[in-house]
Parts: structure tokens; C-alpha cells; sequence
């Protein structure tokens, strides 16, 4: 009976939230405390204190370090709010607003990884053994809490599931991503890129952008590497292709360096053989210890490319 | 993250330990039967679960902390604390071991450079013991001055904390975490605690032709000339629990070594930590430019380590 009443508010609650949203999204609102769950919403967890808000560059005021990347993805805006218990347990939930759904798409991408389970919240979820991050349309979401056990996981679900009902647009992923994600497909770990920031973070090519990545993707298939860079078109591809090329020729982390054509390679420390491609607007990175392996999924993805 | 028992229990598991710690004994005391090596240690570690006490044990390695630490001298405190997620902040217990060192062995006043929320006391449940010690220290740190750094490679100049540049003796509390820019943050970094917002900025946007950064050697080596200003008596790095992705803020996945470790090189210090998260130390961009610059030991096995578990 107690369930079944629960559930009933929740779903008047969530048709309550759903329209208030509606009317905010049409007075063009830009207050973000609306998405989170008001004082006493959630059952047994009291908002503390005012939400904090973070426009523009005040990020820095807010993740300090990590803002750059969220800048990189294009960030608009952000909100943070924590919840406790009256055994002093805390959650926070924070709302990140990006310019788009693509961008949102692309550091919801960036954050998560294959290590984290799949659930379904927005328009994807993941959670590890104490938060949750999701995105929906324009917002990335993290919902974190301070333990791992059974009750706090399900608490994290819960509010985040009421977020979830406040956002009511969704949005596409990056046709990029559709495009190397369409079947069949082995990849796993994908991830969007919008920069150098995220570039680094799965492979150090150079201290400096040599390949002007603006857009890009990247991931795993078996145990290669893939990284595929999207450029406004051909023009473009082989400008950025010859001044990579360029870089590496002179680094000194690479060994076995040639180049035929458009598909240049070399072999990094590690003793992984590197081979970069030109291929129309995009350039396509494949990196592995097996030739034979490298070159096949070379292949792959210039299929998908094509 | 795998672990035995949840985040909860095991905060109140090492509050327990921390506790009975302090009732029991002086941190003296509990160390004093301590086999101590007749030679000095450069780095001593210390694996478990109560991090106030491998704190104090890790300090007592080096030589304790009457060793650093003058009379009626005045300590500025380098604290990495303002995140909020698991395995991003110094564990509040390290700090409050060191204040109590502090005090313990004679130090006239405790300060922190960078601020620390009432909020960050509260995630140790230790933290009531300790009351009189967390009032007693102040924030110095809301002055800045600029000064020249004459050997810097790409950093000639900076605004500096007053606090960092007058306290009598420096302790750098970082912990060792993942960073999305520079892949790593320790000991090395922590001193942008120290300085100003203009400053930061420039380490992050002086070259970036984007708007924003995409030159890591200039942040890396901005980072190391930083280190020129002036060289922490102590290091004190959480290698407890923290964070490998989604740095510096997170979240993200952590691992868990549980160990404290206490040096007085920077370079060895960051060396040790990246390695704890699974990173070559040595070949990190900050480590190699600090190493370059003379500031200390990128090769371990130069060096004296120490290990112990509690």
C-alpha cells in the first residue's frame, strides 16, 4: 500500500515538475534551480542551503582546474545543490548546461567510461559505485553521494530521476558519433572530442595540437586505439594532415617514421605501431601493437568514413 | 572501485581508529617505539586505515616533525581542500596531524594559505576532537604580491600569497590525483594555492591561440618555474583515496593505496604519487621540467624510501 502511494505522488509530482518546466521553458528562463528537486521532495533528504550557480568563465569559481575542459565543450551554465539526511548523509547534484546537445553529448562521452554501468536515466546514463552521470538534450548531469551502499545508490537514482522529468528536451548525438557507431560495430569507449583537452586524455600525440583538433572521436576496438579527427572539409584535412606529419617527422617520442601518400607512420615508445590516414575531410588514427590488426581496423573506419 | 566495506563504514572504521588514537596517547607517545633507521629517510609511506595516524607515523620517519618545525615559529599550511567529491581533497585527518605536529612541536601559530570551508573539517568525524586547533587556524593567504622569478623559463614573474612567502616554515598538503590538463596533480602543482587568479590564468591562457589552453608545455613549465618561488620545508601527500579520471574535480574512479606519504623533495614526492595512480612519474611533463630545473630527484631508486604499514 505505502508503495503504491509513493508511487502515486511520484508521478503527480513528476506532472507537476513536468508542466512547471514547460512554463519556464516558455518565459525562456534561464534559472536552472528549477530542474532540482524542491525542499522535502525527496523523502528523507532536506535541500541545504541555496543552490550555487556558475555562468560563463565563473566556472573556474566552481571546478577551478577542470573548467577549461567544460569550456572546450562549449559550457553555458551550471548549477550545484546537496541534499542531506538527518544522519548526515550527502548528495549533490550538479547541472551543467552546454550550447547544445552535441556538446552535451560530447562531456557526458568525455566523463564516462565502459567501467561504469549502463542505466537507463536521460537519454544515457552511467553509474559507478557512489554517483551517476546522465545527459539529456542541452545538460550533462552528475548526482553523486558520499557512500556506496544499496540505499544511497538507489537515493542517487531517485533524484536523479527527478531531473531527468524537469529537462523535456532531448537532443542528437554528433553525427560524427553516428557515423562510427553505426553497425555492425566492435568499438567500445568512445569518446567526443571538441579540443586539445580531450584529445590528451587518450593519447599524447604532442604537447601541442598539432593535429587542430576541433571535432573528433575517439575509442577502442579490441586492443587498438582509434581516433578519427573531422575538419570542414578536404582542404582542410590535408592542411592539418601535412603540419602533423610535420611535427612528428622532428619528435623524439616516435622511431620508423615514413610516409606514403596520404597514410603516414611510426612507431611510438612503447613499441605501438602508429598509422595516420587522410581521407577525405577527416584524418583516421589507428594504434596497436599487431600490423595486421591496425591496418584492419585502418580499413574499418575509413569505410565508415567513406 | 572495489571495496570491502562502503565509503561510510569505513570513514567511521578510521574515525573510530583516529579517535581512540588521540585518547590513548600523544601522537609522541604513540609513536615513540617506533624502530627509527639511524640514517634520514627522503620519503617514508605509510599504508592504512587510519590516516591521522600514518600521518603522524610518516612524519616521525622523516625525523618527526620538531625537525621542520622551529619554536614559536609560524607554519603556513598549503592545503589542497576546496573539491567536494571522493578522491579529490587532502583527507582532512592529514591535515589535522600535521596541525597537531605543528603546535606539538612549538610552532607560535598555524595558518592555511589557501582558505578551508568549515565544510572541509566537517568530512572527519575527527574533526570534533580537534575544535580548538581548527579555530586557531587562520586564512593568511588574502594578499598577493608580485614578484619576479628571475630563473623561470616561461614564468617571469607572479602574484604570490603574503602568507606563502612570509610564514616562517612551509608544509604542501596535496594529494596526488588525476588532472584532465596535465594528466597529474601533487606536490608540484599544489602551489597554485599560492597564488593569484591573474596568474593562473596565465599559466592556462598566455599562448592559447583557442581562447583556451592547448600548450602543455608552457603549463607544465609555468608549473615548475612556480616552484622557484620558494621550496616547501615539508610535503604531506594524501595517497589515500583518489580520484584517476575527471580530475581535478571528479567524479571519478578512485583508487584506494591508504597511503600517506611525507618528503621533502617535490620532484621524488610527485614521482611516488603518480605512480601510485598507475602513471610513469618520471615522464610526466611537470616532473621532467622540475627535475630539469634542479628542483629534485626524478629517479626513485636514487633515493631513500621508506615503507610501513600500520
Amino acid at each position: 500500500m505505502k508503495k503504491w502511494i509513493w508511487s502515486t505522488k511520484i508521478i503527480c509530482l513528476a506532472m507537476l515538475v513536468m508542466l512547471s518546466g514547460e512554463l519556464a521553458a516558455q518565459q525562456g528562463l534561464k534559472d536552472l534551480s528549477g530542474y532540482i528537486p524542491d525542499m522535502d521532495e525527496i523523502p528523507g533528504w532536506k535541500l541545504i542551503g541555496i543552490p550555487e550557480s556558475y555562468r560563463g568563465d565563473n566556472l573556474f569559481m566552481m571546478i577551478n582546474g577542470g573548467a577549461e575542459l567544460f569550456h572546450e565543450y562549449e559550457f553555458v551554465q551550471a548549477l550545484r545543490a546537496s541534499f542531506s539526511t538527518v544522519n548526515e548523509n550527502t548528495i549533490t547534484v550538479e547541472l551543467y548546461e552546454m550550447k547544445d546537445a552535441v556538446s552535451a553529448y560530447g562531456i557526458y562521452s568525455y566523463k564516462t567510461s565502459a567501467y561504469e554501468i549502463s542505466v537507463p536515466i536521460g537519454q544515457e546514463a552511467r553509474l559507478e559505485d557512489y554517483y551517476l552521470m546522465f545527459w539529456k538534450g542541452h545538460f550533462l548531469i552528475t548526482v553523486v553521494g558520499q557512500d556506496s551502499d544499496q540505499k544511497n545508490i538507489e537515493d542517487i537514482k531517485t533524484i536523479a530521476r527527478f531531473v531527468e522529468f524537469r529537462i523535456l528536451q532531448s537532443g542528437d548525438r554528433p553525427q560524427l558519433t553516428e557515423l562510427i557507431l553505426k553497425d555492425p560495430s566492435t568499438i567500445t569507449n568512445t569518446k567526443y572530442i571538441r579540443g586539445f583537452l580531450g584529445l590528451m586524455s587518450g593519447y599524447a600525440f604532442d604537447t601541442k595540437n598539432i593535429f587542430q583538433v576541433r571535432e573528433g572521436m575517439m575509442g577502442n576496438v579490441g586492443d587498438c586505439q582509434f581516433f578519427v579527427f573531422q575538419y570542414m572539409d578536404d582542404l582542410e584535412s590535408i592542411s592539418a594532415f601535412k603540419s602533423a606529419v610535420s611535427s612528428l617527422q622532428k619528435s623524439p617520442r616516435f622511431t620508423n617514421n615514413g610516409i606514403h601518400k596520404n597514410l603516414y607512420q611510426m612507431t611510438d615508445r612503447e613499441n605501438k605501431l602508429v598509422l595516420i590516414n587522410q581521407i577525405g575531410r577527416y584524418i583516421s588514427i589507428v594504434i596497436g601493437i599487431k600490423r595486421n590488426e591496425v591496418e584492419k581496423i585502418l580499413v574499418l573506419l575509413n569505410v565508415k568514413l567513406k | 572501485m572495489t571495496m570491502c566495506i562502503n565509503r561510510r563504514s569505513f570513514i567511521k572504521q578510521s574515525a573510530i581508529l583516529g579517535v581512540s588514537t588521540i585518547l590513548a596517547s600523544s601522537s609522541v607517545e604513540l609513536i615513540g617505539n617506533m624502530a627509527l633507521a639511524d640514517t634520514p629517510i627522503d620519503i617514508a609511506a605509510v599504508e592504512g586505515l587510519d590516516y591521522y595516524k600514518s600521518t603522524l607515523h610518516a612524519v616521525e620517519m622523516l625525523g618527526g616533525m620538531h625537525r621542520f618545525v622551529t619554536r614559536q615559529s609560524r607554519v603556513g599550511l598549503l592545503i589542497n581542500s576546496p573539491w567536494q567529491n571522493p578522491g579529490c581533497y587532502t583527507k582532512p585527518e592529514i591535515a589535522l596531524a600535521a596541525i597537531q605536529m605543528c603546535y606539538e612541536a612549538g610552532a607560535k601559530e598555524v595558518g592555511v594559505i589557501k582558505s578551508v570551508n568549515n565544510s572541509y573539517w566537517r568530512k572527519s568525524a575527527i574533526s570534533d576532537r580537534f575544535q580548538d586547533e581548527i579555530k586557531s587556524t587562520r586564512f593568511i593567504g588574502n594578499n598577493f604580491v608580485e614578484i619576479p622569478i628571475t630563473d623561470g623559463q616561461s614564468l617571469k614573474k607572479a602574484e604570490i600569497s603574503k602568507g606563502l612567502l612570509d610564514c616562517d616554515i612551509l608544509i604542501n598538503l596535496p594529494i596526488a590525483k588525476h588532472h584532465d590538463g596535465v594528466r597529474y596533480t601533487g606536490a608540484l602543482k599544489n602551489m597554485m594555492g599560492g597564488q593569484s587568479r591573474n596568474t593562473h590564468r596565465f599559466f592556462h591562457f598566455s599562448t592559447g591561440d583557442s581562447g583556451y589552453y592547448d600548450d602543455l608545455e608552457f603549463l607544465s613549465q609555468c608549473i615548475a618555474d612556480l616552484n622557484f618561488v620558494r621550496k616547501p620545508d615539508l610535503i604531506i601527500l594524501d595517497g589515500t583515496e583518489m580520484i584517476t579520471e575527471n580530475g581535478p574535480f571528479g567524479p571519478g574512479r578512485l583508487v584506494t593505496p591508504h597511503k600517506v606519504v611525507a618528503g621533502t623533495d617535490r620532484v621524488a614526492m610527485d614521482v611516488y604519487g603518480a605512480n601510485l595512480l598507475g602513471l610513469k612519474g618520471e615522464e610526466l611533463l611537470t616532473t621532467r621540467k622540475a627535475y630539469e630545473l634542479g628542483m629534485g630527484e626524478i629517479h626513485l631508486s636514487a633515493l631513500r624510501i621508506q615503507e610501513a604499514m600500520l
